[in-house]
């Protein structure tokens, strides 16, 4: 029998639609496995104003659960006439049984007294009606609300629940809302109630009432209304407005409307901010890329006249369009860098001075990065750094907050005339924005992104705004693997350390002991680095890398991969238990150098020799950056290693020879140091 | 329909409904949840159903007249429904049907919009309500006023009057309405509306309102304490409309916004603080449910 389980509400925060629905069938189906509910496919659907799963082949009942518990050896519990011992007889009564219901089973510690009982199922009628509650009550909610006078909280106040096996009611209560077999349609165009028969009727009757229940076939349906709309042109994509348009809607819909060419001269960026974040519209663009004087609405109810619902979008747009123009002919008075000035106006965070000292530190820190990484941008560098805040003081800014950093570079290349390394550096200073984003092209760009991020760290550091738990209002997470991304993305090689203390120093009232907060910070990079790094590689391999220093965070992401890549190798295993020996026997740092005249034996001579050649070929890749090489001549180590300990015992009576030993192994230990500390690495078990 | 239909239209919508009609407050507020048949009413258990509709002043939104939809002065009609009733979405949709919005001629949706009122310790839950595109309500479910969570939830609905009226009358800016025939809102509000751009903008004596602001302060919390609940309320309405005046002046810097904001805060804070205590002193009269009551009564702390 199928199961259908729908939950009607109010219009749902788009947002949180499919990470609710998600969660209702992902604990569906932990939940039933608890419970012992065998079932098929389970699927989902979700719209604004519902969330409803249907799972097939829903199991009568439960599933019995045979269980087994076990009593004294069968030795004990019988004497040698085969009669049941008190041992037999105790066991039995304590578990409420005679002892004729006593079974003897074999068991790995050999024949033992047990008692086999069934906990029978139970109909899933039954199981159904309180599991459905909880995971309905349960839903994480980024913001969860109260209603009236519900104690209930949910996304939005709860109207209905339908929940049926088959063509039988279950019974389901939440928010004094008692389910029943109907659904409600579309809100204006078939709102209903609608009986549900069964649960394989279910999207059927709601389509019939104008819903398109399944979001993924709602999804596809406004892809391919909006494409066509755009023809001949094409639809600019945007996965993120269409995810959230999806759950604006029940039955899409996809009028045009047009507004005056002229406004094609506001830059692309607040055009498609205009039409995309205040009124969730598409852009259209021709084959050049150009945006066109025409934008996609998708709308929910089958009108009358769908001209009057197009007139009314393009009223609101336009006057939005002529603010901005308004904004930017305003904003255009004024130069970029006399804007400089208005800065000390806005306070950065609280203890920390205003924005325009920040400008000063970020000016500093791109000198120093441009210094190492790019001298022949340090110009750019410099004067981007200097303008990149600038923006903030303007009207477009403050109507558009998405747009800063964007109307920056629009104003310096257009206002002031600057070079057009400078002005795409302010625009990219913010990259990447989020995970999925790209990162700054430029070298200006990408010095100015990692100094502007690099002190807003060390500020917060300094000032103990770091993050908590979950909480990161100042965004230093992102920062972090912003810096790393762009690190890694442009193989930059730089230390990391040396950036981090230079950040540090010119921070105002720092309250910190400046190498405590050096740690702290390069510690919040290697959690970082380790949560990038974690997609493809196992995190004890990475915590070994990393454990060897981060202060250079090209090599330490490339010593990972070396690392991982070898993992499946023959002989790494070997290595890997050859150097936690070298580990455990050295307890402490070995002050003296190695001396070859203590060798006494040939082992000690060959291991040796080997150490001084990996060394020199290990060192030589380091130099060359060939990670993968320096790693597989670690392994040569493996064999001299190995017969070093069969041959030799390193605690020997002579202080000398034994002091000399540990040098040896000491050298071998920096020398895997400089790459991994293998002994971290988790073993298979064999 | 004239402007002057929308309000009349509205009234009657919820007064047939069930709603008191109330009046606008005699003091400058910024919107109409500041009317103390909001702020105060949405906090204790005591159900109450209100409409009026609230002039409302916010002195940096004024543009001398001069931009079609930004006026520093303007017109909310403000519902309020407390318990909220779970068909009140139905009934706000049928109360745009009674202004001749119509679901078959217009797009409405609902577009997730949270509402939070720093001043106010005030937050909720719900929607801008878009006919074609357009905002022309914000809808909240209250959760929390005046720094108290709340229970039952109070359902706020606000119109946004011109907003409204231009979308009926096909107008494009709030000068040109129809106010009543023969009349625009310019001719009944322009002058006015340039004048106080002038006062907020350049002549408003910043020493004395400053003063004001402290005096109010330290008054409102004298009375407050007093358990004198809605004179220390109005404190807090002066308060607020004198900080929003200096805010306009220019008066106020960034790191001095923050602390007016916890000053008005602390007021509202202690102003609902009063006013739970002085209805569970009454007996939460206006709670006809005698068992609800004796319940509520008898737990320790108020709601």
């Amino acid at each position: 029998m199928d199961l259908l389980v729908e939950i009607g509400t109010e219009e749902l925060p788009p947002a949180s639609v499919m990470p609710a629905i998600e969660y209702l069938a992902t604990q569906f189906e932990s939940q039933a496995s608890v419970q012992r509910l065998t079932h098929g496919l389970i699927e989902r659907f979700a719209t604004p104003r519902r969330l409803a799963l249907r799972v097939s082949d829903v199991a009568e009942r439960t599933t019995d659960l045979q269980l087994t518990r076990i009593g004294p050896s069968a030795r004990a519990a019988f004497d040698a006439a085969g009669q049941p011992t008190k041992a037999a007889v105790g066991f039995a009564r304590s578990q409420g049984k005679s002892v004729e219901d006593l079974q003897v089973v074999q068991t790995e510690k050999g024949a033992y007294v047990a008692l086999l009982t069934v906990e029978p199922g139970r109909p899933a009628q039954q199981v159904l009606g309180p599991l459905l509650e909880r995971l309905i009550a349960q839903i994480p909610w980024p913001k969860p609300m109260h209603w009236g006078w519900t104690q209930a909280s949910w996304g939005r106040p709860v109207h209905w629940i339908a929940a049926m096996l088959g063509e039988t009611p279950v019974s389901v209560h939440f928010a004094g809302i008692e389910s029943g077999n109907q659904t409600f349609g579309h809100r204006f165009m078939s709102p209903g109630p609608h009986g549900i028969p069964n649960p394989r009727e279910y999207e059927r009757i709601l389509e019939q009432a104008f819903v398109l229940a399944n979001p993924q076939q709602r999804r596809s349906r406004i892809l391919e209304l909006i494409r066509q709309a755009a023809a001949p042109d094409r639809l600019v994509h945007d996965e993120e407005l269409l995810d959230e348009v999806t759950q604006l809607v029940e039955y899409p819909l996809v009028a045009v409307g047009t507004f005056d060419p002229r406004f094609l001269a506001l830059p692309r960026e607040v055009l498609i901010s205009e039409l995309k974040e205040h009124q969730r519209y598409f852009a259209v663009e021709d084959e050049a890329g150009h945006l066109v004087n025409r934008f996609l609405i998708v709308y929910n109810t089958q009108v009358r006249d769908p001209s009057v619902v197009v007139r009314g979008n393009v009223r609101v747009l336009v006057a939005r369009l002529n603010d901005a123009e308004f904004f930017l002919a305003r904003d255009c008075q004024r130069p970029l860098h006399t804007r400089v000035a208005d800065l000390s106006q806005i306070v950065f965070l609280q203890q920390l001075g205003s924005l325009r000292d920040k400008v000063d530190r970020v000016v500093a820190l791109s000198d120093h990065l441009s210094g190492r990484l790019c001298p022949q941008a340090a110009e750019a560098a410099r004067r981007a750094a200097f303008l990149c805040k600038a923006d903030l003081s303007t009207d477009m800014v403050g109507e558009f907050p998405e747009l800063q950093g964007i109307m920056g570079g629009e104003y310096a290349r257009k206002v002031d005339g600057e070079p057009e390394e400078v002005a795409s550096a302010i625009a990219e200073h913010y990259l990447p924005k989020g995970a999925g984003d790209r990162v700054p092209r430029t070298p200006a760009g990408m010095v100015v992104s990692m100094a502007d991020k690099m002190d807003t760290i060390a500020s917060c550091f300094c000032v103990g705004l770091e993050p908590t738990g979950t909480a990161d209002p100042y965004g230093l997470r992102r920062a972090a693997l912003g810096i790393i991304r762009i690190t890694l993305e442009h193989q930059l090689v730089y230390s990391l350390r040396e950036l981090i203390a230079v950040a540090l120093a010119q921070v105002p009232a720092c309250k910190g002991e400046p190498g405590a907060l050096l740690a702290a910070i390069e510690g919040f990079f290697r959690v970082r680095l380790k949560g990038l790094l974690g997609a493809e590689v196992r995190g004890d391999v990475i915590d070994a890398v990393l454990v060897t220093g981060i202060d250079d965070l090209v090599s330490a992401a490339a010593r990972v991969q070396a690392v991982a890549s070898i993992l499946q190798a023959a002989d790494f295993e070997p290595l890997a238990v050859a150097v936690k020996r070298v580990n455990n026997i050295l307890k402490e740092k070995v002050a003296v150098p190695v001396n070859p005249a203590y060798f006494e034996h040939d082992a000690e001579r060959g291991l040796w020799a080997a150490y001084q050649e990996t060394r020199s070929r290990v060192g030589s890749s380091l130099q060359e950056r060939d990670f993968s090489a320096a790693v597989s001549g670690l392994i040569e180590l493996k064999q001299p290693i190995d017969h070093f300990f069969e041959s030799v015992l390193v605690m020997t009576d002579n202080p000398e020879v034994k002091q000399n030993r540990l040098a040896l192994l000491g050298s071998i230990q920096e020398l895997f140091g400089s790459i991994a500390d293998i002994s971290r690495i988790q073993l298979e078990p064999t | 329909m004239d402007f002057q239909d929308i309000i009349l239209t509205l009234q009657r919508f919820w007064t047939q409904w069930g709603c008191i009609l109330q009046q606008p407050y005699d003091l400058e507020k910024g919107a109409g949840t500041f009317n103390p048949a909001t702020f105060l009413r949405a906090l204790g258990p005591e159900p109450y159903n209100v409409a009026y509709v609230e002039p409302c002043r916010r002195p940096a939104d004024g543009r001398y007249g001069e931009n079609p939809n930004r006026w520093g002065a303007y017109y909310q009609f403000q519902v309020v429904l407390k318990p909220s009733p779970l068909d009140v979405v139905e009934l706000y949709l049928d109360s745009l049907k009674s202004l001749g919005i119509d679901p078959f001629d217009h797009d409405i949706r609902l577009v997730e919009d949270n509402w939070e009122a720093p001043t106010q310790g005030a937050w909720g839950l719900g929607w801008e309500v878009w006919a074609d595109g357009m905002e022309i309500t914000q809808f909240t479910y209250f959760q929390q006023v005046g720094g108290f969570p709340l229970r039952p939830i109070t359902a706020e609905l606000t119109y946004g009057l011109e907003r409204i009226a231009m979308y009926l009358q096909n107008v494009d800016s709030i000068g040109e309405l129809t106010w009543v025939e023969g009349f625009t809102y310019a001719d009944v509000h322009l002058q006015a509306e340039v004048e106080f751009s002038h006062y907020h903008f350049e002549q408003a004596n910043i020493e004395l309102n400053q003063r004001l602001f402290s005096d109010f302060e330290a008054e409102g919390m004298a009375l407050l304490d007093k358990g004198l609940v809605f004179p220390g309320y109005d404190c807090c309405l002066k308060c607020s409309h004198l900080f929003n005046v200096l805010n306009a002046r220019g008066a106020i810097s960034v790191t001095e916004r923050q602390q007016y904001i916890g000053r008005v805060r602390r007021l509202a804070r202690a102003a609902a603080e009063a006013y739970l205590e002085k209805r569970r002193a009454l007996g939460f009269p206006l709670l006809k449910d005698p068992a609800l009551r004796a319940e509520l009564l008898g737990a320790e702390t108020p709601a």
